[in-house]
């Protein structure tokens, strides 16, 4: 089989179609990777043209690229803190600090997300432009961002259903006091976030910039669901259901991300209609064999552990796992192969050259 | 029922409202404030743990418990007398630094707070300095570390490094972490989820 372009090697893997090796997917957080792989030194300034240099050599697909950005704090209009390094921002304060306070901020949240203005995106961190940067419209930003990536996929800016930009905002603590004194209220926040979201997929979503996108919500952790399975089914599968449709209105493939253990819940995940599943934490227990047997049509995207093995494996563990991920996974297609979440900066370069290196290798042998 | 009975059941169920009614009128019936809090609200937060252990309850139900507790706690505390305090001691707690992640450390707290144990919670990214300088002013048994990153992990061995001179035990827990980890770095427990933090504490008293 000829050399294929890397996106008919994405959509034909989603499609078990053949392909020529397994996709490779990733998203790369990792300086001394992105030094070896262009021989130049990362700055503040070029860090982004270097970024996706790295990521254009290597890689199939990819999402989430952030451009690097000065260690800062900010405060938004509403008064939460935010503490932002190149790679994370998070939340260091709130505008509130009991069930009242959240409860008036969710009411007002929800008029905020019933007026959807073009161009915004409802993440944890507030009402952002999509890649965060500047007043360029999400459409230039990503027209720019592809150019730099030749023709890796990358997929669109991510799509949240909103539980995690709930609870994440709201701080779990009081989600959860809220959820139990007033019910109703959080779940008509829930339902905004969703409604939001699908307003601003219409928007943007166009099969011919790229045709995968990521939809996300985290909502498990290393042993368990982070909430119980009726909860769920109640205010969380409906409205992945609302924003899946949504994208596939428009041909658009979706791949579901949410970090831990979700086999509790697989056969809804799998109802809602998603195309693939990532990160398939399989330190948490996720299992690429046992999924692919009882899933035959979902795509597995990840499953090479970042918490132990790419930084502290050798390079024959991480040939053999992945040896061994692409013959549980890969059936011609199913897979795309990647870290479980992100090449974070503890992850050894050789590892991770070792880990490309054999997908290549052995899956065009098989 | 019994009245610790429904206590117990009113911190299962998490209702804050009716936990304190129940403390209030358990004093006002005349129990000790000592027994309302071993009798009432330490088992229901027991059975909280073990089916949180179980995956047969989630985070926010073990959230909306400990509320419960806290409500019951609030009526009850201020009128322990510093010698009836028979607190099974102190633990200092702390999310190691480089490192933001606090569920899981705010869930040891309150399934310590709710075995009887002073909790001291200082927070997340917390630097091994600052953990000396709370050991020193709160004189714990015990210091807890959380860490979920395995690039934060290393602050736990820099932390624990710090506090050999103490007279303090060092428990350490967070998704990246495992038994093994701890021993290589001279930690005196490990434990994997919220419950049986409270085993090991209990355990490293009593050593
Ligand atoms: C929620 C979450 C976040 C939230 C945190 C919100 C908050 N307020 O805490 C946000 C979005 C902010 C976040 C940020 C990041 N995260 Co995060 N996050 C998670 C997630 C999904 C769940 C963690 C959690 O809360 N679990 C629920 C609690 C109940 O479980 P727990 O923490 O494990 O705690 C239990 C036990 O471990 C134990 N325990 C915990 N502490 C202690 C302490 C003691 C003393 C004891 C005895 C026991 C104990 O008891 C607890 C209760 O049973 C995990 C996924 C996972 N698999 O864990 C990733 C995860 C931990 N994050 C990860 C990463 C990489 C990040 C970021 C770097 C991402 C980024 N690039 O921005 C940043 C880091 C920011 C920083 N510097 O800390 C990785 C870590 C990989 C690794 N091993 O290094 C994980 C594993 C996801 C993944 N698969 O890649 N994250």
């Amino acid at each position: 089989m000829g050399e294929m372009t890397a996106r008919e090697r994405v959509v034909n893997a989603m499609e078990f179609k053949p392909v020529d090796r397994v996709p490779v997917f990733d998203l790369i957080q990792n300086i001394p990777l992105i030094e070896h792989c262009t021989g130049e030194k990362v700055t503040v300034k070029n860090g982004l043209d270097l970024l996706c240099k790295t990521i254009s050599q290597n890689l199939d697909a990819t999402r989430g690229i952030a451009p690097p950005v000065e260690e800062k704090t900010y405060t938004d209009k509403d008064g939460f803190v935010y503490k932002q390094e190149w790679w994370t921002t998070w939340l260091v304060d709130r505008p509130f600090k009991d069930v009242e306070g959240l409860q008036e901020y969710i009411r007002k949240n929800i008029e905020e997300l019933q007026d959807y203005q073009p161009g915004d995106m409802w993440t944890f961190a507030g009402k952002a432009n999509v890649w965060g940067q500047g007043d360029k419209s999400p459409r230039e930003q990503f027209m720019e961002l592809q150019e730099k990536l030749g023709d890796t996929v990358l997929f669109p800016s991510e799509s949240p259903v909103g539980l995690d930009t709930a609870w994440i905002r709201a701080g779990l603590e009081l989600f959860s006091y809220a959820y139990a004194d007033d019910p109703d209220l959080i779940s008509d926040w829930l339902q905004a976030l969703a409604d939001f979201e699908v307003k601003r997929i219409h928007d943007v979503a166009d099969l011919s910039l790229s045709p995968v996108t990521l939809v996300y919500a985290d909502l498990a952790f290393k042993t368990s669901l982070m909430f119980s399975p009726a909860f769920l089914r109640k205010e969380f599968f409906p409205r992945l259901k609302q924003v899946t449709d949504a994208w596939h209105s428009h041909g658009i493939k979706v791949i579901y991300h949410s970090d831990g253990n979700l086999m509790e819940v697989m056969d809804d995940f799998v109802a809602t209609g998603i195309d693939g599943i990532n990160p398939v934490e399989t330190i948490a227990g996720m299992d690429v064999g046992v999924i692919r047997k009882k899933y035959p049509k979902l795509t597995m995207m990840g499953g090479i552990d970042c918490s132990q093995l790419l930084p502290y494996g050798t390079e024959e563990e991480v040939e053999a796992e992945v040896k061994k991920i692409i013959d549980q996974g890969f059936t011609g297609g199913g897979l795309l192969l990647g870290s479980t979440t992100e090449i974070h900066p503890d992850c050894k370069v050789e590892n991770v050259l070792k880990m490309w290196d054999t997908a290549d290798k052995y899956s065009r042998r098989k | 029922m019994s009245l610790f009975q429904e206590m117990s059941e009113a911190v299962i169920s998490g209702s804050a409202k009716k936990v304190k009614e129940l403390s209030e009128q358990a004093l006002a019936q005349g129990n000790d404030p000592q027994n309302i809090i071993n009798d009432g609200l330490i088992p229901g937060m027991n059975i909280v743990g073990a089916r949180f252990k179980a995956n047969e309850i989630y985070v926010p139900e073990v959230l909306i418990s400990a509320r419960a507790m806290h409500a019951g706690l609030n009526v009850v505390k201020p009128l322990l007398s510093a010698a009836d305090t028979t607190n099974k001691g102190t633990v200092v707690v702390g999310t190691v630094k480089g490192d933001l992640h606090d569920i899981g450390k705010n869930l040891v707290c309150m399934m310590l707070e709710g075995a009887g144990y002073k909790v001291i919670d200082i927070g997340i990214d917390v630097a091994p300095e600052q953990f000396v300088k709370a050991v020193e002013e709160n004189k714990p048994q015990i210091v807890g570390l959380s860490a979920l990153l395995t690039t934060t992990m290393i602050n736990m061995r820099n932390t624990i490094d710090l506090l050999k001179s103490y007279p303090v035990k060092v428990m350490v827990g967070g998704a990246p972490v495992t038994e093994k980890y701890a021993q290589e770095i001279g930690a005196h427990a490990y434990a994997a989820d919220a419950a049986s933090a409270v085993d090991r504490a209990n355990e490293l008293v009593a050593s």
